[in-house]
């Protein structure tokens, strides 16, 4: 006979049992109730949660001159956005509209796109993108239901128009890339992050998970210097104004390593300020040809100095004043005597040049000009860079080309390609590559090989001192680029001015493209600078109008890098004034 | 009925694994709770740390504004009243170049 403890405790068992089984089956029955029957339901609330994964922008980097000044940077600027509000009525949706459209400035084009992608059933509409972060906290403080930022950044440039042409610039939405952020996009645009973005039950509103953190882009430092860059577009604006002149371009490098340290190209644009106006957005330092006249008198002087053709001594008459070649005739722009070699070439005188060109064979002219690295890209890790034309001798008229390619015609080259031929006589005969991105790992992964790219010798260092000495060093003393001679410095250089020829009349006309090319100090060169101004209508020389450009800018880039005297400084000229005398 | 003999051996036994339970438990406790403070107190620092080098963007970007070229030419020029120095009036420590040969 069981005892009275023990039937208690089985009774208590049963009604345990029964219990955890009832609650065994309501369980159950919930699962299959949720699991089974509102199966569809639930998956539907699943989707609505889930979303698809939300790209996150990573930071760009920044772009920086030789000295560290920021010249591109990255601002914080959100996107606005919209989700559908549940239980929300159109009329309170077109409400919220209305107040984003007051605040953001919204066309009711766009007003309407965003209602109609949320009657479409969108979970995720961006109402405005890139606005500023003031803007962003203004919309953030009016607490509508279902309007969030989306973080992201956008391009700023603190010194607005400064060095336009190299940074290049891009839109808001970091699209449209010109200069060097296209070229160095890959290392400058970082690397995207993940994120799933999903509605938090019960709350209504959303939260962010992140799956991949983005890696921000790399800085650049560029060789560019903003200081001589200031110097540099200040003084080609002066002479762009002062001459009339339509564009123009100064480009500013160090003779030793090739580092471009300013270019400036007119007309110019402000980087903030966008769409930026197409003309000028053409860089005329690198993507565009011209044919440089006798600029490129420094490329006929060497090789017929290096084929030994013409000695210093020689002397050539050129007191026609002209000299028929071919079918054509060449002229001089003033009459001129009998001229030594050098002298030809301080005077600039067509006529002599063309006498001691045609001593030249065609191959020897053409290979002393591809030695220069005239008809190949010089490697500039700028984008857009234009070849120029330098035919091979086959393709030259028998008759007139060896003469018109002596004196620059015939031929088209891109400043920079010009600036580097001259930087040889500079160098000791060697060409370097220019180049604007200082940092060597970013420089050389992206780099590539290009024609054109590897440094080496254009002509002996014996010519090329030799010329220096006695003839470019003399251009600027006693000859054509008088204008540029500067207190306290030697300088060598070569002016040009070459008619323009016209496609559409197929002949030359009465415009001109002016240059002068140089380096200076002579000892130990710092600077090696081009200035070109296209068509300009008050005076056209090279000598007039762009030799006094490279002495403005040199006497004040070489104050700024506090180069030393290498002569003595002329004595200061006194001037007095005497005072009218009192008539009694 | 007979009254239990109380054990000392092993209520000192029971006490001491008691008390390293305790002990045990009340380190457990501490150490989950430093290990959270301890990750607000990094999280608390990052997000320092974050704002901190926004504002270092944010003053070099105010930096560069500020020593913009034109923007200190303007200022020298207009304001200062500073002019460019004569040839003669800047001199160079160690005088004249030296010169070296050209390459």
């Amino acid at each position: 006979m069981r005892s009275f403890y023990e039937s208690d405790i089985r009774r208590r068992v049963k009604v345990l049992t029964f219990l955890l089984a009832g609650w065994g089956v309501i369980v159950a029955a919930r699962l299959v109730q949720v699991q089974v029957f509102g199966h569809a339901r639930a998956k539907a609330a699943v989707l609505r949660q889930a979303r698809d994964k939300v790209k996150i922008e990573p930071r760009r980097g920044n772009i920086l001159d030789r000295n560290g000044e920021i010249l591109a940077c990255s601002l914080p600027s959100p996107s606005v956005a919209i989700r559908p509000v549940e239980k929300e009525s159109p009329a309170a949706t077109r409400d919220k509209l209305a107040k984003l459209q007051k605040e953001l400035g919204l066309t009711a084009t766009e007003v309407d796109t965003v209602l109609g992608r949320l009657r479409e059933g969108y979970n995720y509409t961006y109402v405005k993108k890139k606005i500023l972060e003031a803007d962003a906290q203004r919309i953030m403080s009016l607490k509508l239901a279902g309007v969030e930022l989306e973080a992201g950044t956008r391009r700023h440039y603190p010194h607005g128009p400064l060095a336009a042409h190299v940074l290049g610039g891009m839109n808001l939405l970091g699209e449209n890339l010109l200069g060097i952020e296209r070229r160095y996009n890959n290392i400058l645009k970082g690397e995207e992050g993940e994120a799933t973005s999903f509605l938090v039950p019960g709350s209504g509103s959303y939260a962010t998970e992140i799956i991949k953190s983005p890696v921000p882009g790399r800085d650049l430092v560029l060789t560019i210097d903003a200081t001589m860059q200031y110097i540099a577009e200040k003084e080609l604006a002066a002479a762009i104004e002062k001459h009339r002149a339509s564009a123009g371009c100064v480009i500013i490098m160090d003779p030793e390593t090739g580092e471009i340290l300013a270019l400036a190209s007119w007309p110019a644009y402000d980087l903030n300020t966008y769409p930026y106006p197409d003309k000028a957005c053409l860089n005329r330092a690198v993507q565009a040809a011209y044919e440089p006249g006798s600029t490129f008198k420094i490329v006929t002087a060497a090789a017929a100095r290096e084929h030994d053709r013409v000695g210093y001594s020689e002397l050539f008459d050129c007191s026609a004043g002209f000299i028929r070649v071919g079918g054509t005739t060449i002229t001089d722009h003033e009459r001129e005597s009998i001229l030594s070699f050098p002298q030809v070439l301080i005077h600039s005188s067509n006529v002599g040049t063309v006498q001691f060109a045609l001593r030249l064979k065609a191959p020897e002219l053409y290979g002393t000009a591809r030695d220069f690295g005239f008809g190949s890209l010089t490697g500039i890790d700028l984008p857009g860079e234009v070849k120029g034309r330098l035919w091979p001798p086959d393709q030259w008229t028998k008759d007139n080309s060896l003469a018109h390619v002596a004196i620059g015609y015939e031929v088209s080259v891109n400043a920079v390609q010009m600036l580097r031929a001259m930087n040889a006589f500079a160098t000791g005969g060697l060409l370097v590559r220019p180049h604007v991105v200082k940092d060597g790992i970013a420089a050389a992964a992206l780099r590539g090989t290009e024609d054109g790219d590897r440094s080496s010798r254009a002509i002996s260092a014996k010519t090329a001192n030799e010329l220096v000495e006695r003839v470019f060093s003399r251009v600027v003393e006693e000859g054509t680029a008088k204008l540029c001679s500067l207190d306290g410095y030697g300088a060598a250089g070569k002016t040009g001015t070459a008619q323009k020829y016209d496609d559409t009349i197929k002949a030359y006309t009465k415009n001109y493209t002016a240059s002068f090319v140089g380096f200076t100090p002579l000892g130990r060169p710092r600077l090696s600078m081009i200035v070109v101004l296209d068509d300009p209508k008050e005076g056209y020389y090279g000598g007039q109008n762009c030799a006094p450009v490279f002495k403005a800018i040199a006497r004040q880039a070489l104050r700024y890098l506090r180069v030393p005297w290498e002569r003595e400084l002329p004595p200061p000229t006194v001037t007095a004034e005497l005072k009218p005398r009192r008539t009694p | 009925m007979v009254g239990r003999k109380w054990n000392l051996k092993g209520i000192a036994v029971g006490g001491a694994l008691a008390v390293v339970a305790i002990g045990i438990l009340t380190f457990y406790v501490w150490y989950q709770t430093e290990s959270v403070k301890l990750g607000l107190d990094i999280d608390h620092c990052d997000r320092q740390i974050r704002e901190l080098e926004e504002s270092i963007e944010a003053l070099k970007l105010e930096r560069a504004k500020l020593l913009d070229p034109a923007r200190v030419e303007q200022i020298a020029r207009e304001k200062l009243g500073l002019v460019e120095p004569a040839d003669a009036d800047i001199s160079y420590r160690g005088g004249k170049n030296p010169s070296p040969e050209r390459p």
